[in-house]
């Protein structure tokens, strides 16, 4: 798996930071995971290019609760990404019951920690950046 | 919880073995190494759990 280049990293840091990602990456379905990469970075200004999402979900991202190409399992895991990254605190219990409709618990702890890594990974790049 | 760690485990994290260790040895590095020292880094990670009412 690529490792990101998304945030620079601190020498020293790298390959942990490296490591976990590729880790990430591997227990995740990588085009989920991508998608939510993706709308992590437009919700905090950034572009970031796909990495595993086709064509037609990075076209229809900014309008995923209505287009076709995101299956409800994809809108789930993406609502749940932004209430996350908007407010952690407006995350409910019909999230997670949402979430489990279409996922088992090994899958949402990896969901879970990939979200967090691209949201800490945006947050970190723009602060960079600014 | 809202995801149950695995029979016998203590966190969710207990369902990805290999992914915890990872994000183990990337947390370890960040506290242990740099020119932060130690005690900024915990106003930093208090402060952002205030934020986002996470109780630790």
């Amino acid at each position: 798996m690529p490792v990101t280049a998304d945030v620079r990293v601190p020498r020293r840091l790298a390959p942990s930071f490296a490591a976990l990602e590729a880790e990430v990456w591997a227990t995740n379905d990588p085009v989920l995971l991508d998608c939510c990469r993706l709308r992590l970075a437009q919700l905090v200004g950034r572009t970031v290019e796909p990495r595993f999402a086709p064509a037609d979900k990075v076209a229809g991202l900014r309008r995923w609760p209505t287009d076709p190409a995101f299956t409800e399992a994809e809108r789930a895991v993406l609502d749940f990404c932004e209430h996350y990254a908007i407010d952690a605190g407006s995350v409910t219990d019909a999230h997670a019951a949402r979430l489990h409709e279409h996922f088992d618990e090994p899958a949402l702890a990896a969901l879970t920690t990939g979200i967090a890594f691209f949201d800490a990974v945006g947050r970190v790049a723009n602060a960079q950046e600014s | 919880m809202r995801i149950q760690p695995p029979p016998g485990g203590l966190s969710l994290f207990d369902h990805q073995p290999e992914l915890f260790a990872a994000f183990n040895r990337f947390y370890g590095t960040l506290w242990t190494d740099g020119v932060v020292d130690e005690a900024a880094k915990e106003v930093g990670r208090l402060r952002n759990a205030r934020v986002v009412d996470c109780g630790i």
